[in-house]
C-alpha cells in the first residue's frame, strides 16, 4: 500500500516516517505541501516538525497549504489520515480534530520515551493492539498539552475516541511526570468516524530495536492490516 | 510563574501577570468601521484559536501615508 507524508516547510519528520513505512514492507510517496495531489495515498502521515516555523501558533499557517484541502476532502471521504506531533497540531488547527495543542505545562521542551496505553482498537491505527497494551514511544514538542472543553472531553471518553493515554512505566497514572500535562492525560484522539488519528508521540521514532523500541511499528502494521482487509473506511467502524 | 518570578526579585504588589500576543496590523479600509471590521474577520479566520484564544482589537488609528 501506499502511504503519502507531508511535506510542509520546516517539516522534520518526514524521512523517519518514509522510513518506518519501508521498514513495514509498503511505499511512501512524499506530498509537498503545494501540490494538492495525493497521489494515490492509502492513507495520509502528516509528520512532525515546525512547518512553517510554527509562526502566530502550531500548525496555523499549515492549514491553508493547498496540500491540505485535498488532506480535509480525503478525511471526509473516509481516507485515513494520521498526524503525529505538528501534524496533530495541524488537524485541530484545521478543524479536522477537536480540541488544541497547548505549551506544556512544565514550559519545556520534552524530547524522551513515554509510556502510552492503548485505550480502543475499534480504529484502523490499533486494530492490532490489545485494549490496555503499553507502548513505548517517545514524545518531542514544546506544545503538546492536549486542552478542550468538558462537552468535547466527555464526548471523546464516551465515544471511544481517546486513543492513547500517557501512563507511568507500570502502567499506573502518569501523575505529575506527564510529559505536558494533557487533560486526562490524553497522547491521541480520533475523530467520530475514527479515520483520523492525531498523536503527540512519534511512532517512526520507536519502528526498529536499534532505536530503542519497535512499539510503533504496531501502528504502521495496523494501518497497512487494515487497508489490506478493509479497503475503504468509510463509516466502517 | 512570570508573577512569581518578579516577586523572587524583590518586585513585590504584582497582582496579576499574563503574557499575550499583540498582533500590529497595517491594513487598507475606507473608514475605521470597515476597518474594524476587516481585523475582526482576520481574528476569526487565522489570528486567534477560538479553542483557546481571545481577542480584543485595543486601539485603531489613521495611518499618514
Amino acid at each position: 500500500m501506499r502511504f503519502g507524508i507531508a511535506v510542509f516547510p520546516g517539516t522534520w519528520s518526514d524521512r523517519d516516517c518514509a522510513s518506518a513505512v519501508t521498514l513495514a514492507g509498503h511505499e511512501p510517496v512524499m506530498l509537498w505541501h503545494k501540490d494538492a495531489d495525493l497521489h494515490g495515498s492509502d492513507c495520509v502521515i502528516l509528520p512532525g516538525g515546525f512547518s512553517y516555523g510554527d509562526y502566530l501558533r502550531c500548525g496555523a499557517v499549515a492549514r491553508f497549504a493547498p496540500l491540505m484541502k485535498s488532506v480535509a476532502d480525503f478525511a471526509r471521504s473516509g481516507g485515513l489520515v494520521w498526524g503525529i506531533c505538528n501534524g496533530f497540531q495541524i488537524l485541530c488547527e484545521a478543524h479536522l480534530l477537536p480540541g488544541a495543542l497547548t505549551r506544556n505545562s512544565s514550559l519545556e521542551f520534552r524530547c524522551e520515551p513515554a509510556w502510552l496505553r492503548v485505550e480502543t482498537t475499534t480504529s484502523p491505527f490499533t486494530a492490532q493492539c490489545s485494549r490496555g497494551d503499553l507502548l513505548r514511544i517517545p514524545v518531542s514538542h514544546g506544545e503538546g498539552r492536549y486542552v478542550a472543553d468538558e462537552v468535547t472531553l466527555a464526548a471523546l471518553e464516551n465515544e471511544g475516541r481517546v486513543v492513547f493515554r500517557y501512563v507511568a512505566r507500570d502502567g499506573g497514572p502518569v501523575g505529575e511526570q506527564s510529559p505536558n500535562g494533557s487533560m486526562r492525560d490524553i497522547a491521541g484522539i480520533l475523530n467520530d468516524r475514527h479515520n483520523v488519528l492525531g498523536m503527540m508521540p512519534h511512532p517512526e521514532r520507536a519502528s526498529e530495536d536499534a532505536l530503542g523500541s519497535s512499539d510503533g511499528m504496531r501502528l504502521f502494521k495496523s494501518v497497512t492490516h487494515a487497508v489490506a482487509h478493509e479497503g475503504s473506511f468509510a463509516n466502517i467502524w | 510563574m512570570v508573577r512569581d518570578g518578579l516577586k523572587r526579585l524583590g518586585f513585590d504588589g504584582v497582582r496579576a501577570a499574563r503574557v499575550g500576543k499583540h498582533i500590529e496590523l497595517e491594513v487598507e479600509a475606507a473608514d475605521e468601521a470597515s476597518a474594524r471590521d476587516l481585523v475582526s474577520r482576520m481574528c476569526e479566520t487565522l489570528l486567534r484559536n477560538p479553542v483557546i484564544e481571545d481577542h480584543r482589537i485595543a486601539s485603531l488609528h489613521q495611518l499618514d501615508e
